[in-house]
């Protein structure tokens, strides 16, 4: 099965509640809402187990003219649900914008190559 | 299909000896919910309760709390790096036996990742069930 991580800009705190980072499995994925021209938030299962809770992940992203919209968004998140490459053990980085508070993190932002082009700028996790 | 499963081991920054409740743990891949960051210093990795029943004060599943350096202003959150660790585990074969020792402090076996935190001032984990 596929995991995909998903960071803010900052990652310091959060827990179950409001994290400012998530890896979850691609079975907890629920679905995606247009929320905006520019932003599609995903649904997962809550981390925590809680029925009535779930993680929400707000992209920002190109609108439709611009190349992405939502159709553009949710059809390389569904692809990263289903990526089969031999080499990545699993572990997929679909978002992490975490530049930490020093410009010093190991590697800088990471995203999967399916958002090249989608004009990515924000990821917002409650 | 057979299922994975994935132990834990240590308590109070050593081994516990695996010999009294919350000293190990042993969760099936199945039950994996989530990694996140709790503070700049520790990471949760969060199993859905074999319970299956929420706490009604708004409880939890099963939950490995990671105690670990704050690299969070230097290299990033210690979360990626263990959230990585989790990914490759629950995905390693095929030369394992069923069982993924992640990290298991008693016998100094960690799994990707954790070896790199194993050093850790503070390095700790700690087993929380859900009750």
């Amino acid at each position: 099965m596929n995991y995909l991580y998903f960071a803010e800009a900052t990652v310091e705190t959060g827990g179950a509640s409001n994290p400012e980072a998530l890896l979850l499995p691609a079975d907890s994925y629920l679905g995606a809402d247009p929320a905006s021209t520019t932003t599609t938030t995903f649904y997962f299962k809550s981390v925590d187990g809680v029925p009535t809770a779930r993680e929400a992940i707000t992209i920002t992203h190109a609108t439709t003219a611009n190349g992405c919209g939502f159709k553009g968004i949710v059809r390389a998140m569904t692809l990263a649900l289903n990526a089969n490459y031999p080499s990545n053990d699993g572990f997929i980085v679909f978002a992490d914008s975490e530049s930490g508070t020093a410009a010093t993190k190991t590697g800088g932002t990471e995203y999967s190559k399916l958002l090249n082009g989608l004009g990515v700028t924000t990821i917002a996790i409650a | 299909m057979k299922e994975k499963y994935l132990y834990f081991a240590g308590i109070d920054g050593g081994g516990g000896g695996a010999d009294a409740s919350a000293d190990a743990g042993c969760f099936p891949v199945s039950r994996f919910a989530g990694v996140s960051p709790i503070t700049v210093t520790t990471t949760g990795i969060y199993f859905r309760s074999a319970m299956d029943n929420v706490d009604d004060s708004g409880g939890a599943g099963d939950l490995i709390t990671v105690t670990h350096a704050d690299t969070s202003a230097s290299t990033g959150h210690r979360c990626k790096l263990i959230a990585r660790a989790m990914g490759r585990a629950m995905n390693a074969q095929p030369h394992t036996n069923g069982m993924v020792d992640v990290c298991d402090v008693d016998n100094d076996i960690y799994f990707d990742g954790f070896s790199d935190i194993k050093g850790d001032s503070g390095f700790d984990i700690v087993i929380t069930l859900d009750s």
